[in-house]
């Protein structure tokens, strides 16, 4: 029996929205199907029976929600998951990530939360990218305003609900290759942080903004982001541009991630290459999460939860052999799954090595800064840098192997951004 | 640029740097960057330890056909020459599914390319075709035809031995191994200077002690020549395949103890000619060498260095092993029977192959044997992990097994004291680590 103590379920496969940076396919006729599929385990309950036959419920502390949407099927599967919250003697927290969008979707989510927040944690990020030049060209099917008020009532519900302490909520805003472009003007990304800035005043919310990954990001997009982060590090501290609630030098995904590895660097400098630090900094595979889906097949992260047979469209090159990888059926193939995130999880060696050639082969065709042929130190933190920070479902969809980055995230650090992010985080922790 | 077309232009970039420059003359190493052709899927032998045999239909398009494999040959050759490409040196990667005909027509083509560059061509061959005159024909003369032309044709003959040979049936129930069988390819060894690297494989382990001895008694006799050079004209490989088991390994570890035994009585017992000659000069039939040497590579095999072009398809592929869908890197685009343009599909594994070493992989990277083990083969990662680049566990505990019994059946012979002082000798990283790891074999609490 296979003990874990985060365990994913997919509890949709549908969505309402269709953005432009989404990887899962949109072949319509088969995700209704295979929705009905998910939609019937969960009611008669053989999905509950399939994770009790494969997973060790007692040792499971948090269930990760994942879809598509996942509330567009909370209708069943919040009652379904109250029938069977018995088999999880030790649950702790209960999280999902929503778009939403909608007024529906707004009224699942509080369903949800007054059914589960007085026995549980409930972690819920809320999907909002910004304004509406941000927002509505890249989450297509949805508006930025309509997004804000649902996420403003949804404020004003929680401060009136008992158990609101069990509640945390966050703001995510993903920024794609297209975004980039545009917040790469100055007024732009001041119009940003204002909109999350005034968000902030009515909802009280955190918002963090994080990249599409690997996101196809040109060497353009990398000049852009180092734009973006000049303005954020250096320009706008020294113009005093400032914000009601955001501070600046706003520190997104990318700086945090750099400081987190620089941090641990100076504190554990003894010991790269042992214990925890060894190990991938943003990714849990391999170390205590592991994915279902309804059928009881192990999923190596939610990333991957739309591999299934009836794919055709999208990334065919890579999925007919691919999207074996990375599921896993019987009991021997289960333990192949664990061994690979295991192996990956506590290996960092080889994804450095990895990245010092591919981000010297970038620079030797031009596309990122030659610095780093010139200066091996900026090129051997980069590479651990980017080495640390991967997703193993974008890798395998984008280069067929769970260990392999492509080059969009080297190029998107790799064209001034890098070399500002050390400069500003070198200075700040006195290294 | 948009990110694909990026992209692309980064791997042709790869390409030129590591191959197509060395190919021009513009750059020059001190190895080679040949080129593997992997032709035909189909065999005379059905070998129980054979990938293609389990993989074929994810190996090679369903098209893999003799008459297309010789057009494509003939497309890629006339590409190589128009944009004159040297690859140094061709191997010819086949099943023997061409009638001696198409051998001629094949071989007609190497020969062609190969005159003009001054190249060697390397045939791993199978032993099976010693059965048909015509073939046996046919590869004399070419070999012929290139020796008079001072180009190199080396035959490397994969036959596993009298008794070995029980894990490599024919294809066709009705032929069997016979002493005729073995007597004709005596009779041909000294005609084709065959090079012999026979599999130690789970299947045929257990018979590997009577078979060493027939396989040195053998060359003895073929090549005339004494038991010392007979040895050293072995080349073994172990099979690193997930069937070890343990029963398997326990014969392994046997049949270990009996080939020091065996190589050393070669060497009178004598411990410093045994490390000095055998294992240092002579590479120890390839079953010793890395307990004393390092490969120059980052993977063990020859992956880095060769640039491997499925015919069937004019795929460039990391290996022949690792041709599975999704894992080309590149297709050789073609219109009007013309290799016009390279177009990258995948180029990120290629990459990673080139750029990566055994010992920096996951599970190797704190593995306690990791200077001296053979290192893994990324085919079977793929076949039985389906991931190229982690370790299968029972492919580990083979390596474990070899190495912890070499490490034993040199305390129990007396070699060992030689070999600390030989290691000792030179004092440096790589030697000290491979010396701890032997103690740790040798000392540590580690059986199976």
């Amino acid at each position: 029996m296979f003990k874990t103590q985060v365990l994913i379920l997919y509890v949709s496969d549908i969505c309402n929205l269709n953005c432009s940076y989404c990887i899962w396919p949109k072949e319509k006729e088969v995700m209704i199907s295979k929705n009905k599929h998910i939609r019937e385990f969960i009611e008669n309950g053989r999905y509950f029976e399939n994770i009790r036959k494969n997973v060790d419920t007692s040792y499971i502390k948090q269930l990760d929600l994942w879809g598509g949407e996942p509330t567009m099927n909370f209708d069943i599967f919040i009652p379904a998951l109250k029938k069977h919250l018995n088999m999880f003697s030790s649950l702790e927290t209960l999280s999902f990530s929503t778009n939403i969008s909608k007024h529906f979707t707004l009224s699942n989510i509080i369903k949800f939360i007054e059914k589960f927040a007085p026995y549980y944690k409930l972690d819920i990020q809320l999907s909002l990218d910004g304004p509406p030049f941000i927002n509505d060209e890249d989450r297509l099917g949805s508006s930025s305003k309509e997004i804000s008020e649902n996420i403003f009532e949804f404020s004003k519900f929680l401060q009136n609900f008992k158990y609101n302490n069990n509640v945390h909520t966050d703001i995510k805003s993903t920024i794609s290759a297209r975004s980039m472009h545009k917040l790469a003007d100055e007024s732009n990304l001041y119009d940003y942080f204002s909109f999350f800035d005034s968000c902030w005043d009515k909802c009280q919310t955190p918002f963090a903004m994080s990249f599409v990954f690997p996101g196809d990001y040109s060497q353009e997009n990398g000049f852009e982001y180092a734009k973006i982060t000049n303005n954020l590090l250096y320009k706008w501290p020294k113009k005093g541009i400032k914000f009601k609630h955001i501070r600046i030098p706003y520190e997104d995904q990318n700086v945090l991630h750099i400081a987190r590895t620089l941090e641990a660097i100076m504190r554990f400098k003894r010991r790269i290459y042992s214990g925890e630090f060894i190990a991938t900094s943003v990714c849990s595979v391999g170390d205590r999460r592991i994915a279902i889906d309804v059928d009881g097949n192990f999923r190596i992260c939610h990333g991957v939860f739309f591999f299934y047979d009836e794919l055709k469209s999208q990334h065919d090159m890579y999925m007919n052999y691919l999207k074996h990888n990375v599921i896993a059926t019987s009991k021997m193939d289960k333990l192949r799954l664990l061994h690979n995130s295991v192996g990956i999880h506590n290996n960092v060696e080889f994804r450095i090595a990895y990245h010092q050639a591919l981000a010297t082969e970038l620079v030797l065709s031009g596309q990122i800064s030659r610095i780093y042929l010139k200066n091996k130190a900026l090129l051997n933190m980069l590479a651990f840098v980017t080495s640390r920070h991967h997703c193993i479902s974008d890798n395998i969809t984008y280069t067929g192997d769970m260990m392999l980055i492509d080059a969009s995230y080297l190029k998107l650090l790799g064209n001034g951004a890098f070399e500002l992010i050390s400069k500003y985080l070198g200075s700040k922790y006195d290294i | 640029m948009t990110f694909k077309e990026e992209n692309d232009k980064l791997y042709l970039d790869i390409l030129d740097r590591y191959f197509f420059e060395f190919w021009r003359g513009k750059k020059t190493s001190d190895y080679k960057r040949p080129l593997e052709l992997n032709l035909s899927p189909y065999c005379s032998l059905k070998c129980k330890y054979c990938y293609i045999n389990k993989f074929r239909s994810k190996l090679f398009p369903p098209n893999a056909k003799n008459a297309l494999l010789l057009k494509n040959t003939e497309i890629l050759l006339r590409w190589l020459i128009k944009n004159n490409f040297n690859v140094g040196e061709i191997e010819i990667f086949s099943g023997d599914s061409f009638t001696a005909s198409q051998i001629d027509e094949l071989y007609g083509m190497v020969f062609d390319y190969a005159k003009i560059y001054n190249i060697d061509v390397v045939v791993p061959i199978n032993p099976a075709f010693v059965l048909e005159d015509e073939k046996v024909k046919t590869y004399l003369k070419w070999r012929e035809i290139f020796l008079k032309n001072d180009l190199k044709m080396h035959f490397s003959l994969s036959m596993d031995g009298k008794y070995a040979d029980i894990a490599r049936p024919f294809t066709n129930e009705n032929v069997t191994y016979t002493d005729d069988f073995y007597k004709r390819v005596a009779e041909l060894a000294p005609l084709f200077e065959f090079g012999f690297h026979p599999m130690i494989a789970p299947e045929n382990i257990h018979v590997w002690k009577e078979n060493i001895k027939w396989y040195v008694d053998f060359v003895q006799k073929a090549l005339e020549i004494n038991e010392e050079r007979a040895l050293n004209s072995i080349y073994l490989l172990e099979v690193r395949n997930p069937n070890w088991t343990k029963k398997r390994l326990l014969y392994l570890a046997s049949f270990t103890f009996y080939l020091t035994k065996f190589t050393f009585a070669i060497y009178n017992h004598n411990p410093d000619l045994y490390m000095n000659d055998f294992i240092k000069k002579e590479k120890g039939v390839n079953y010793y060498s890395s307990v004393i040497s390092t490969v120059g590579r980052g993977f063990t095999c020859s992956i880095q260095e060769f640039i491997t072009v499925r015919v069937a398809d004019l795929a460039i592929v990391p290996c022949h092993r690792t041709a599975w869908p999704g894992f080309e890197s590149a297709n050789l685009e073609v219109k009007d029977n013309q290799i016009v343009n390279i177009k990258p599909i995948n180029p990120w594994i290629h990459l990673a192959v080139l750029s990566g070493r055994n010992d920096n992989a996951p599970f190797c990277s704190h593995c306690p044997i990791n200077s001296l083990c053979t290192g893994f083969c990324l085919g079977t990662n793929l076949e039985y992990n389906k991931q190229p680049f982690i370790p299968v566990p029972n492919v580990c505990r083979m390596e474990f097994t070899k190495y912890k019994s070499i490490a034993k059946s040199f305390k129990m012979l007396g070699i060992w004291d030689v070999y600390e002082s030989f290691m000792k000798k030179d004092d440096c990283y790589y030697n000290n680590k491979k010396l701890q790891q032997m103690k740790y074999l040798l000392e540590g609490n580690n059986d199976l």
